[in-house]
């Protein structure tokens, strides 16, 4: 059974994508429109730009990949979709960022977790912060535009295993769980969204707001860094872009110049201000850079008689809130709770030890249930985030320094996520810790966390990405980023071309084709 | 995160002390590929350990391959942390910097795989968030690779993506 390939498709339709191996590229390029990044913020307004008639450049560093060649291989996907090969750390090594790098970004290895920003944090970005006109009222038509557009909405069939655990043991202690709603059509629940969905269910801008953008006219650049924006006066002209080599991470040498009478910056909350420290954009207050949050995730495995099977089915399709609500939002770190995917690599690069210990909790895989924490970070003043730093070679780190208030936090969620595990029914619980050991009942698990120890503005220029956020979301991010794109990137199509822009539908023929190719596998499932 | 102790914060120090030994080493004209997999020969068996066949065969056959798999991603991680573990390995290497960072007196081809854990076992919680890192780097190459190779999927119940 082969899926139709939307992307093949459209390259053979004559799609304006041109890669780093091209054999001639050009010097110099002109355009309305220079959008860098395209995950959920560059997508998001790409296809809205391109709509209101606008020329639109969009410009990659990764590579372009789509369904034909997602094999469900961790060993494949790494290295090609994600940043550093997924490998990704914080300046000390001790917090590992998963994010995409491909055309799609993120979305196209997410997990489809669609949350809207919650009521609570928009109303804190009103108190604290001034960010007037974003409350609950004037964001829902946006949230709701973009949920119609990528068919998002709560999963209705029953939860794997994996995520089953977690409703279970949150209902038989009183909490409340429930189901997330996910940006697909037609999925098959085979839970291999991380490594690129193969059948194209999952509605990432791969498949949804970047073909329609090229469809529209767009251009798109794939292997193409953004290296610095070159800028006279108080405006952007020019975005100097490098194409990578053949390896995908050296420039080539190869150089275009993209000019334009407008910049999106949507390369995420760690490449869009590193490109800025690079032109040397003005930050007279030193922020640029500054509060950059990541939900840190403290994770909690464990083994049960049975087999749990968490590579299969809908990864986080269950979600409890409970501790983000159980105090001020200003208060002790709260945190969500969530059931990942359960893979090989993923798997065994997260359990702590070596040799035989680490053995031991290979050998248990597949009867391991995994529940992760995301703590929501930026609502304390202990809890300030981290700083974007570049290298000596112009590429960003992020330094990320935890300290005991947060590191608090990790300790809570891990006596959550035991408590909750226990009393589904676990064998025995090891929370990822390195000092942690496998527990056999709430009792003793409760007593060794508790004893664990832990120390621990220029005006032709916008910004549609993560990064704007000014604390974290306290949820997973995507449908947040859409809904404020798609809302700032209607203001910038109205400022630009002086109507309002159309609001992109999701095509009927699309969802057809999916229905039938979903049929016809669903058989010889 | 908290995956591991936050200790005293000699990070910057260390580095440099690192970044030292990594230039000292290219002075006496030490080849970073030869260092490197003489470290990684060495941890391999410890990492892996109980993972790996008795016979001695399929033993060197497995070793090699996790080799070669923690080669591959190493070519695709970025020029900056390819460059961060270069240095790594040839401190590690280098005798005097190994005798201070992983306090052993032999070089890594004589350390048995019970000494070699010992180091790992230290560096884990090791005061110096340098030697942190080098484990947490270590562990994730290390694993990752291994776990990617489908020759293992079996042993561990796991029953490969589904085929269409």
């Amino acid at each position: 059974m082969s899926f139709p390939d939307p992307i093949a498709e459209g390259l053979r339709r004559g799609w304006a994508v041109l890669d780093a191996d091209a054999s001639t590229l050009p010097a110099e390029a002109q355009f309305d429109v220079v959008i860098v990044g395209t995950g959920a913020g560059g997508g998001t307004t790409a296809e809205i730009l391109a709509h209101a008639g606008l020329r639109v450049l969009l410009v990659e560093e990764g590579p372009l990949r789509s369904s034909g060649e997602f094999r469900m291989r961790e060993a494949e996907a790494y290295p090609q979709l994600y940043q550093e090969s997924a490998a990704r750390l914080t300046k000390d090594k001790a917090i590992g960022i998963l994010q995409g790098r491909c055309v799609g970004g993120s979305t196209t290895v997410n997990w489809t977790s669609s949350f809207r920003t919650p009521a609570a944090t928009l109303a804190f970005w009103r108190d604290r912060f001034g960010l007037d006109g974003f409350d609950e009222a004037a964001m829902a038509p946006w949230f709701e535009r973009m949920e119609r557009r990528l068919s998002i909405a709560p999963w209705t069939m029953a939860p794997n295993e994996n995520n089953d655990v977690l409703r279970r043991g949150a209902e038989r202690l009183g909490l409340r769980a429930a189901p997330i709603a996910r940006n697909v059509r037609g999925c098959l629940n085979l839970g291999y969204c991380g490594v690129g969905c193969p059948t194209n269910a999952k509605q990432s801008m791969l498949v949804t707001t970047i073909p329609s953008a090229l469809d529209a006219g767009a251009t798109l650049y794939t292997r193409a860094r953004a290296t610095r924006l070159i800028v006279e006066g108080e405006r952007a002209v020019a975005l100097e872009i490098d194409w990578l080599d053949a390896t995908g991470t050296r420039p080539s040498g190869r150089r275009t110049r993209a000019k334009a009478a407008h910049f999106v910056l949507a390369a995420g909350a760690i490449a869009s201000p590193a490109l800025l420290m690079r032109s040397g954009a003005p930050d007279p207050h030193r922020l640029l850079g500054a509060r950059t949050f990541l939900h840190p995730v403290v994770v909690s495995a464990a083994v049960f008689d049975r087999i749990v099977g968490g590579w299969a089915g809908a990864p986080q399709s269950v979600y409890v809130d409970h501790f983000l609500h159980d105090a001020p939002i200003d208060g002790p770190i709260g945190y969500k709770l969530e059931a990942p995917p359960i893979h090989p690599v993923l798997f065994a690069t997260t359990m702590t030890g070596f040799g035989d210990e680490h053995r031991r909790r290979m050998l248990d895989f597949a009867r391991t249930q995994a529940t992760i924490a995301l703590l929501r970070d930026g609502f304390h003043e202990r809890s300030p985030g981290g700083r974007v730093e570049l290298r000596d070679d112009g590429s960003p780190v992020l330094d990320y320094p935890l300290d005991d208030f947060v590191l608090e936090g990790g300790r809570r969620a891990l006596l959550s996520m035991a408590e909750i595990q226990f009393a589904a029914g676990a064998r025995t619980v090891q929370p990822a810790h390195e000092l942690a050991l496998p527990y056999r009942s709430w009792r003793e698990a409760r007593e060794a966390i508790a004893a664990l120890p832990v120390h621990g503005q220029g005006r032709n220029g916008s910004v549609h990405d993560g990064s704007l956020f000014p604390t974290s979301v306290g949820a997973n991010p995507q449908l947040s980023i859409y809904g404020f794109t798609a809302r700032l990137a209607s203001g910038l199509a109205q400022r630009l071309t002086g109507r309002v822009p159309p609001a992109p539908q999701a095509s009927q023929k699309a969802a057809t084709q999916e229905t039938a190719a979903m049929q016809e596998t669903a058989a010889p499932q | 995160m908290a995956t591991r102790r936050d200790f005293l914060k000699l990070g910057a120090g260390s580095a440099l002390l690192l970044g030292a030994f990594g230039i000292a080493s290219r002075y006496v004209g030490r080849n970073g590929l030869d260092d490197r997999r003489e470290v990684l020969l060495a941890m391999i068996p410890a990492v892996l350990d109980g993972a790996l066949p008795s016979a001695p065969e399929p033993r060197a056959h497995a070793i090699s391959a996790a080799l070669a798999g923690v080669e591959t991603t190493i070519a695709g991680l970025t020029p900056a942390t390819q460059d961060e573990l270069a240095s790594l390995f040839l401190a590690l290497a280098a005798a005097p910097s190994r005798l201070l960072l992983a306090g052993l007196a032999k070089s890594w081809r004589e350390a048995g795989v019970d000494e070699v854990a010992a180091v790992l076992q230290g560096w884990r919680t090791h005061r110096l968030t340098l030697l942190q890192g080098a484990y947490q780097a270590l562990h994730k190459l290390t694993l990752g690779a291994a776990y990617a190779d489908e020759a293992r999927w079996a042993d561990i119940g796991y029953p490969g993506p589904p085929r269409f």
